[in-house]
């Protein structure tokens, strides 16, 4: 029973020691749950491209006369394509610097990303 | 190594050990197996919650990106995933204004349903219009996973306030179900878009029936009297109905989904 070859004892404590540290491994993948795929969401689609559009269709009804009809269209379409809630404001030209601009608020919102600008064109 | 070798019997140090070895195996087979397989349903729950996120994702490109198709596939595990067409789900909406409309202009808004039922535990997870919602089977409780995306605009420049519903309905040609790898394959089959202008000082209502088997009222109310939403309840129950005030707005957005196949 005594005089064992003692020699492979080695193997058995590296075995035990990887033993171990799968059960470490396992429990660190256990706990990558539900990582908040709501609030990247969020960070991850911000509609720059949306925002940009609606600029550009205010820029040109302003250069159009602001035609009252074309801000009702404005505000349809973005509701249909876009998701969006739409609204503007243009005032009449003041003097800004030498230039003639009118001032213009811009508000969008589409639920997740509420978005207001003051500016002159 | 030792010089005495007496009373020391390789019999009693036999059984001693295959004693130890079995009362091992004993206790592992009693208490650790239980455990091991609360672990796995749990997990298959954890990942059914996942996956029915994705499908959520899935439907908004849909209805907010103007995607036509999309697909997903996943692994339904620990359980089934059925699809309730929107004709047989019993649960509803109703959506009144104090100005007289309604939407429906006669009778329920019934959604439809995808909902994976354990079979080891007892959750039920549920994607309603839009929302993923989890409950205990037996227990009256429920709790939304991930919300819809209603929200009410508050407008500065014009003062206005616009209340935007979004409804989405599920078809399916037939009731199906499965379990094991899935491909969900659903398209865009409809878009409604309906804006009512509001009279100054009006109210929108939002009443809710619950379904009395998959029953998710609690869930839809912490989600309608949320900050997000903004609804108070009115005193009446069931069904529950919620309301909101000043509102010059009010938009509806229904789109149908059809669930081509899992």
């Amino acid at each position: 029973m005594a005089r064992l070859n003692e020699e492979g004892q080695w193997i058995v404590l590296m075995g035990l020691l990887v033993a171990v540290a799968l059960f470490f491994l396992a429990l660190i993948v256990n706990q990558s749950a539900l990582v908040g795929q709501t609030t990247s969401e969020a960070v991850l689609e911000f509609p720059k491209n949306d925002i940009r559009d609606l600029r550009s269709a205010i820029f040109d009804y302003i250069d159009a006369e602001c035609n009252e009809e074309v801000e009702q269209d404005i505000i349809a379409i973005s509701l249909e394509r876009k998701n969006a809630v739409v609204s503007f404001s243009v005032g009449g030209p003041q003097d800004v610097q030498g230039h003639k601009m009118h001032p213009v608020s811009i508000h969008y919102n589409n639920g997740v990303t509420a978005y207001n600008e003051t500016t002159h064109y | 190594m030792i010089a005495d070798d007496r009373a020391v019997s390789e019999a009693i140090g036999f059984i001693l050990i295959l004693g130890l070895v079995l009362t091992g195996i004993g206790l592992v087979t009693l208490y650790g197996y239980p455990v091991l397989v609360k672990e796995q349903s749990s997990t298959d729950v954890k990942n059914m919650e996942r996956a029915m996120i994705v499908i959520q994702n899935d439907m908004k490109s849909l209805c907010f990106k103007n995607v036509p198709y999309k697909e997903s596939t996943l692994q339904v595990s620990g359980g089934t995933l059925e699809v309730i067409d929107f004709s047989e789900s019993k649960s509803s909406f109703k959506i009144k204004t104090t100005d007289g409309q309604r939407y429906p202009p006669s009778g329920q808004l019934k959604l439809g349903e995808l909902r994976y039922r354990s079979d080891r535990s007892t959750e039920v997870i549920t994607l309603e219009n839009g929302a993923v919602i989890t409950r205990q089977e037996g227990s009256t409780g429920s709790a939304m996973l991930a919300e819809p995306r209603w929200f009410c605009d508050d407008d500065p420049i014009k003062d206005d306030k616009t209340f935007v519903i979004y409804i989405m309905n599920v078809t399916a040609g037939e009731r199906m179900a499965k379990s094991g790898m899935t491909t969900v394959r659903m398209q865009l089959q409809e878009t409604n878009t309906t804006v009512h202008n509001l009279s100054p000082q009006s109210k929108v209502t939002v009443t809710y029936t619950a379904d009395t088997t998959n029953d998710h009222s609690v869930a839809w109310k912490n989600y309608l009297t949320s900050p997000m939403v903004d609804m108070t309840k009115k005193a009446s129950s069931p069904p529950d109905a919620y309301e909101i005030s000043d509102v010059d707005k009010l938009v509806i957005k229904e789109y149908r989904i059809e669930i081509l196949g899992i």
